[in-house]
């Protein structure tokens, strides 16, 4: 096919798919706006249901278009692949983005083994632990204190409100993306990896690095480069990364606030290229740390606090404006319930199962010193999950002797978690009557 | 690593596919599933289920409109094994996490499980609910009620009204969350607006057991349940009739029932309370209806001793009866009537033992509402004598659902 028809099916087919997307998930929003703007009712808000999955199936669609015409893959010829790769269900609802690429070679190839299928079962446990008993865990009290007014609720009240809300989303996300891609490994596909700790990020740069790479990748190759990258005048350079973040803003949800969101992060890695990283790279460690961790929590009230009022509300009980707890007491909020999980849940954001996988192999290989390394990008396939695999000859018989009974422990405490999870997904639906019924 | 794989493999598939297996076995009929490994104890425990009639809403409509999906969840819910012990412990392990997060802070009382409405209050090894919040409107609706109450009262002015107000605990100043929290409204504040509005109206009279100490509370309050025990009932209409409740003893043949009401099924903690009444005498009282609670039944104690999971779960309706209109006969003068929520079975027999008809509606329950008016059902029981029982939401929001009641 020429370059101009293949051109024509490149452009129709990435208008069919924005529009869908489009028209599902921001047809609510632009009618919305565009009444509010009018002052009139110009528009219907149809209230359309959200097809499952669309954000992230529309965007591995595109992959697929933009990588065939690229010639970085060959067209898939069987339709039921082609929808197999798109509708997958482990990644359908929340990532990670899989680009064909990806998965070209597996469709076709993939083995399912014992181990790979072993593999994706202890990813899947991790998964689900942090998504039930971690996640869930943080979002009940985010879910108790974010629909309050910032007035009621102070600087306790709101503080502690987004903090929940950000190992909720962390362990949320990342947790199903680790059941996906346990999932799939279960069934002979490697998914890339999508989250890297990104809460040890020293900058806004290097924490979208880690934070849902799929995503990030995702508006690299398909929206900023196309767009020239930074291979262009710098105006132009600061033009393409506030579209690109703006559109990782409205992708996230179809509300003024994500928008802004996204914004301020472009806002911020604009600031850091031009500015701020030529200081942070003379600042200590943890400083950087700080630095970030004060991004990001800034950056979750932008997400989480619906109303762009309401952001500045919460803003401003941030830097005490209502005080240390509004009109409410330190008991009502329940924040100190939680302050027992605090160590649980800033150790679970911590690359502690690399470290101390790393460390038992170097101990066991009789290594005085080790790097401390963070986890590998894709897929996990040369560091199995929760395995210490020594190789053979490295290590003594009473050292591999003690790191496979470490292997065992480790598989008794992922089945626990996995019981555990179980049980707090029952729990988590319970809903007695007060008055007898039988 | 093969082994390894193999057995964990295997473990973890056992547990995903288990439910399935249980569930087609016990369906099948092939084998019987003892309660505890399947939902059937946690039926009790959430004191009912609802059957989901599945076999309806296998359609196209029933699936646009979200109805199948929702039976599908409640049939699952509703078999799946072992559920009562995943509830009770998933609960006792975030009351422990819970536990030691108060350990810094020391406070009287903490939730049974995070997001729980129910607190335990490990002094008096009791269970209590969460302080109910908005002074505002619950004193403006006690306000509209006592005021409407004062005046209908002047408009039968050969009819006594009678106003009890339990102390439960979500209103209780008694509960130590409750200076614990803002924005709280105390039956004391219900009390004094019910005086108030009905002060220099002589044919209404307001009444408040008022307890001085959380062990005295608790000495006539159930520490797992809402409701008041017997003897806090017979205390509070002793408060408003200055007349003694007649018991000498307490029933001992109770003693081997260990309660876990209201309060320990909605906070899935148990503690197991040994039941506690007093014996009446309410030999003299006929009740037209079929289902006498234990109270009124020769050797009730025994019966509902033997009716295990009423005398845990739902000791005191089973003891004094469910929340359902009835009339009874007594010994007594006059002709009462008792218009109450669910605290007026504790109440109602001492009311029958010093009438001659007392007829009982709970129209104070949060669950009933209509258009009736007072005044047909007053014309109706040919009652001189009305009571008025219940807690301080109760009266705030009766003419929220009966907006006529008055007229």
């Amino acid at each position: 096919m020429h370059g101009g028809g293949r051109k024509f099916f490149l452009i129709i087919a990435l208008s069919v798919n924005l529009l869908i997307l489009g028209f599902y998930k921001y047809q609510g929003f632009l009618a919305h706006n565009i009444n509010l703007a009018l002052g009139e009712e110009f528009l219907v808000d149809l209230q359309l249901a959200l097809p499952i999955g669309i954000s992230f199936f529309t965007l591995q669609a595109i992959t697929y278009v933009v990588d065939v015409y690229r010639g970085q893959v060959q067209a898939q010829k069987n339709p039921l692949y082609l929808g197999m790769y798109i509708a997958m269900f482990p990644q359908l609802v929340a990532g990670p983005i899989v680009r064909y690429s990806d998965i070209e070679y597996e469709i076709d190839n993939r083995q399912v083994t014992l181990a790979g299928f072993a593999q994706g079962l202890r990813l899947f446990c991790i998964g689900l632990g942090k998504k039930v008993l971690l996640a869930n865990t943080a979002g009940g009290l985010a879910d108790s204190l974010l629909p309050l007014e910032a007035s009621q609720i102070g600087f306790v009240g709101c503080f502690s409100g987004i903090a929940a809300y950000t190992f909720q989303i962390y362990f949320d996300f990342s947790g199903y993306s680790d059941m996906a891609i346990g999932m799939g490994k279960m069934m002979g596909f490697d998914y890339p990896r999508n989250f890297n700790y990104p809460y040890t990020s020293k900058s806004a740069t290097e924490f979208w690095r880690r934070w849902h790479m799929s995503l990030g990748g995702f508006f690299r190759d398909y929206v900023y480069i196309p767009l020239g990258g930074n291979r262009v005048s710098t105006s132009r350079f600061v033009f393409n990364t506030m579209i690109v973040w703006g559109l990782t803003g409205i992708w996230h949800g179809a509300a003024w606030n994500f928008v802004l969101w996204g914004l301020y992060w472009g806002v911020l890695i604009l600031l850091e290229k031009f500015f701020i990283k030529r200081i942070l790279d003379k600042l200590p460690v943890a400083i950087s740390h700080i630095y970030c961790i004060v991004l990001f929590f800034f950056g979750w009230l932008l997400f989480a606090v619906s109303g762009l009022s309401n952001v500045v509300e919460w803003t401003a009980a941030i830097f005490g404006a209502y005080g240390w707890l509004g009109t409410s007491t330190l008991w009502e909020l329940q924040s100190w319930s939680y302050i027992s999980l605090i160590p649980i849940f800033v150790i679970g954001s911590l690359p502690w199962a690399p470290w101390l996988r790393k460390k038992i192999t170097a101990w066991a290989q009789g290594e005085v010193r080790c790097p401390v390394v963070s986890a590998p990008e894709k897929g996990n396939t040369s560091v199995p999950p929760c395995t210490i695999i020594l190789p053979k000859g490295s290590a003594s018989l009473s050292k591999e002797r003690m790191v496979l009974a470490i292997n065992i422990v480790v598989d008794v405490a992922l089945t626990l978690v996995f019981v555990l999870s179980a049980m707090f997904v029952v729990s988590s639906s319970y809903n007695p009557f007060i008055y007898f019924q039988f | 690593m093969i082994n390894r794989n193999v057995i964990f493999s295997l473990i973890l598939c056992a547990i995903m596919f288990s439910p399935a297996v249980l569930f087609g076995l016990s369906s099948s009929n092939v084998i019987t599933v003892p309660s505890w490994l399947s939902a059937e104890d946690s039926k009790w425990l959430a004191g009912g289920y609802e059957v989901s009639h599945i076999e309806n809403h296998f359609n196209l409509d029933a699936f646009k409109s979200g109805e199948l999906q929702s039976a599908l969840e409640i049939e699952v819910g509703n078999n799946i094994p072992m559920k009562s012990a995943a509830l009770l412990l998933s609960a006792s392990l975030q009351r422990k996490v819970i536990e030691v997060s108060n350990v810094p802070f020391g406070w009287e009382c903490y939730p049974t499980f995070y997001g729980s409405k129910k607190l335990y209050i490990p002094e008096a090894n009791a269970l209590c609910r969460m302080p109910a919040k908005g002074i505002g409107s619950f004193s403006n609706s006690t306000s509209s009620f006592g005021g409407k109450l004062a005046l209908f009262a002047k408009d039968h002015p050969d009819v006594a009204f009678n106003v009890v107000l339990a102390d439960i605990s979500e209103h209780s100043s008694l509960n130590p969350a409750y200076d614990l929290s803002s924005n709280v409204f105390s039956s004391m504040q219900s009390r004094d607006i019910l005086q108030d509005t009905c002060s220099g109206v002589d044919n209404v009279k307001v009444s408040f057991l008022q307890l001085d100490s959380l062990s005295e509370y608790y000495r006539n309050y159930y520490t797992t349940d809402h409701h008041w025990n017997g003897f806090g009932a017979a205390r509070a209409y002793a408060a408003l009739t200055g007349r003694e409740a007649k018991f000498d003893s307490v029933v001992n043949d109770l003693s081997s029932i260990k309660m876990n009401g209201s309060s320990s099924r909605e906070g899935l903690m148990f503690l197991n309370e040994p039941a506690r009444e007093p014996r009446f005498n309410f030999s003299q009282i006929e009740v037209r209806e079929d289902a006498l609670p234990y109270v009124l039944q020769q050797d009730g104690a025994r019966k509902i001793a033997e009716n295990k999971k009423v005398a845990e779960f739902d000791f005191y309706h089973g003891w004094y009866g469910q929340s359902v209109p009835f009339e009874a006969n007594g010994p007594g003068e006059g002709r009462a009537l008792i218009i109450c929520d669910s605290f007026g079975p504790g109440i109602q027999w001492l009311v029958a033992n010093d009438h001659e008809t007392t007829t009982v509606r709970f129209d104070m329950h949060v669950s009933i509402s209509g258009d009736q008016k007072l005044c047909n059902i007053l014309q109706e029981t040919q009652c001189d004598e009305v009571y008025f029982v219940g807690h301080a939401g109760g009266f705030a929001h009766l003419l929220d659902r009966f907006p006529y009641y008055f007229d």
